[in-house]
């Protein structure tokens, strides 16, 4: 199944299996979990939530600095 | 995901201590630690006016709008707000805009001083030099927070420091050995001359930077990370990293090192302390400093 992942400029899209946790797609397009909050169709979601397809996590940077 | 409290949908969860939380009780469960460390380390009194380093980014813009809503209660306290404007195009410009329309928003009287006014030239021109890095920022800017807030009549500077910058000095000072600044951390540092140094705290130490962030948004605030262009790529983004990727991989190793070193701080405070005599006003500015000139004026000749 499809999950769209936009971090920052970048896009990437990826298959997942259904029930995938957010945070093990968060480790799959290479981003630490805990630099990061996360937006599941504009929603905020934790890092425990599944995805079920098509979906679209949008990732947001929390440390300072870059 | 459920939130462990209530049974809503989940917006956090945490792994340090296996618990999930929905909106409303993270955003309670949020404040009532840094009330928390609030009244542990005894940061204000009553009657106090307290300022805000408010640099319009997330961390201090959340910060203010904790302590305004906490201040509501409390009588006689004062909240105001500061804010330095370096002068970088661009970057600082849209963050003060956010500043000033927070305060007025939430009718703080807002002080904004510049790198421009005091120093007569704005960080812009002062990197042209390329030999001039972030320490010239740094030092520049704690200097003008100081002398600032102490002049608008603040008791206390409440600065937006979270638990992720507290470790990474921690750390840096250790990996730099200097033991001296690393000993100057915590809650609330020890101040020598109160005439001279308005004394900082820090509500939000024991709040990891990721958290900060979910409050803000929660509470509706923009969330977003502009850098500044003269970042470096520092020792801090290195412990950074490394902090980072240990709690990924070990959850609550952040929080368990911090607890570390406040255990070890009052141990060895005294030890590292430097020589209380040896503070004395800098012979160009007035301001305390440990040597004859201070820091600031020091690099404010090479600018
Ligand atoms: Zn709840
Ligand atoms: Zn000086």
């Amino acid at each position: 199944m499809p999950v769209k992942v936009l971090h920052e400029d970048l896009e990437k899209s990826l298959t997942a299996e259904k029930g995938t946790t957010v945070e093990e797609i968060i480790r799959k397009v290479g981003v630490n979990p805990e630099t990061v909050i996360t937006e599941k169709d504009g929603e905020i979601v934790s890092n425990k939530e599944t995805v079920d397809g098509d979906e679209c996590l949008h990732l947001i940077n929390v440390v300072s600095g870059g | 995901m459920e939130c462990w409290k209530c049974g809503k949908k989940a917006v956090m969860h945490r792994k340090y201590e296996g618990k999930s939380w929905c909106g409303d009780h993270f955003v309670e469960q949020f404040e009532s630690l840094a009330k928390e460390t609030i009244s542990k380390e005894g940061l204000f009194q009553s009657n106090e006016k307290v300022c805000v380093a408010l640099s319009g980014g997330m961390d201090s813009t959340a910060l203010l709008l904790f302590l305004d809503n906490l201040f509501e209660n409390w009588r006689d306290a004062e909240l105001i707000a500061l804010t330095v404007d370096e002068g970088i195009e661009g970057y600082r410009d849209e963050s003060i805009e956010i500043a000033k329309e927070l305060c007025k928003d939430l009718d703080i009287e807002l002080h904004i001083a510049s790198f421009d006014d005091h120093f007569g030239k704005t960080l812009d021109e002062i990197m042209e030099d390329k030999d001039h890095g972030c320490t010239y920022c740094g030092v520049l800017r704690r200097w003008l927070l100081n002398k600032k807030s102490r002049e608008i009549g603040a008791d206390k500077l409440a600065t937006a420091h979270n638990m992720d910058d507290e470790l990474q000095s921690i750390f840096m000072n250790y990996l730099k050995g200097d033991m001296k600044r690393m000993v100057r951390l915590g809650a609330k540092p020890a101040v020598l001359d109160r005439e001279k140094f308005v004394p900082r705290v820090k509500p939000f130490r024991e709040s990891p930077e990721r958290e900060i962030a979910l409050y803000a948004k929660l509470k509706g605030l923009e969330l977003h990370q502009t850098e500044c262009p003269y970042v470096e790529d520092s020792l801090r983004f290195d412990v950074r990293d490394f902090l980072n990727d240990m709690e990924s991989k070990r959850p609550s190793t952040k929080f368990t090192a911090l607890r570390a070193f406040d255990k070890l701080l009052p141990k060895i405070k005294d030890g590292f302390s430097g020589d209380e005599t040896s503070v004395r006003e800098c012979k160009e500015c007035d301001e305390i400093t440990s040597g004859e000139v201070c820091k600031a004026c020091q690099l404010r000749k090479k600018i």
